[in-house]
């Protein structure tokens, strides 16, 4: 069975040039946030990036809620001090991709 | 719905930011709106300002002299502070800053206190508004950002979103 998934799309206070390393470090500081269940709960991944400092993540319906405080609430990735704005959510990636093209911005997919 | 938000002095904010991130306008303390630090400044009276701080019985005296709003830094609710804000309609405001400049324990016991103090004031009909007070961009959120820190400390949908418009237009527009 399917689970219903929501989009949304994330801009990050810093510029980021090395993508591989920022998403798995990303996902660690969710977990800190959100702790291991919570983790489960959320089932982020990052679907793609947008210029340097735009991203579409994925999370489950029942978890995004959780993911926004998440990324609120982490400050730090790696060594680096970042801020994370979810500028919008979306139920395709459609929608989040035209908006990031109206900020000038085309995506990357991972 | 027409979202507003305020940050500190020292956190400059462009138009195109604050559309960005979701309001209609973002005010800065200290220049659309005067924020007192009770902690520091003595002063006694407070037209259509924001009281800001720990010691509650000069928060209680601003609020009887015509605060538009107060927000309490350590989120230790206090009976007769939140009595005086229900008779004057005093706004209690949230900065979510605390919450996001704290780490571990200490956000869990500010996030477990704000929940009582949003309890109470609820059951006292005094207005909730939720505002970043972000002193960099380090600290600042968008709506949704807003909306869920509401909705975690134990506001329903419909009161975050209007305590983020509503609120906070009364709040911050003149």
């Amino acid at each position: 069975m399917r689970t219903k998934q929501r989009y949304l799309l994330v801009e990050t206070s810093n510029e980021v040039h090395e993508i591989h390393a920022f998403t798995e470090q990303l996902y660690k500081g969710i977990i800190e946030i959100s702790g291991q269940l919570g983790y489960h709960k959320i089932n982020p991944k990052v679907i793609e990036f947008a210029g340097n400092n735009l991203f579409i993540i994925k999370a489950s319906l029942s978890g995004v809620g959780e993911l926004i405080r998440a990324l609120t609430f982490l400050k730090k990735v790696g060594n680096s001090e970042v801020a994370f704005f979810t500028l919008r959510s979306s139920g395709t990636l459609r929608a989040l991709r035209e908006h990031a093209s109206l900020l000038g911005k085309i995506t990357v997919r991972l | 719905m027409k979202y507003y938000d305020l940050v500190a002095n020292s956190c400059e904010v462009s138009g195109d930011m604050a559309k960005r991130l979701g309001f209609e306008k973002i005010f800065r303390a200290g220049i659309d709106i005067k924020l007192i630090d009770v902690d520091i400044e003595k002063g006694t009276s407070c037209d259509d300002c924001i009281a800001y701080g720990a010691n509650k019985k000069r928060l209680a005296t601003l609020a009887s002299s015509g605060a538009r709003g107060i927000a309490i830094k350590d989120m230790r609710g206090d009976g007769r502070l939140l009595d005086i804000m229900s008779e004057n309609d005093c706004i209690l405001c949230v900065p979510t800053n605390i919450f996001t400049s704290s780490t571990g324990i200490e956000r869990s016991k500010l996030i477990y206190r704000a929940e009582i103090l949003l309890n109470v004031a609820r059951k006292k009909h005094i207005k909730v508004s939720f505002i970043s007070v972000a002193e960099s961009k380090l600290h600042m959120c968008s709506y949704m950002q807003l909306i869920e820190i509401a909705k975690l400390i134990g506001a329903n949908e419909q009161f975050a979103r209007s305590s983020i418009s509503t609120v906070n237009k009364e709040l911050l527009v003149k």
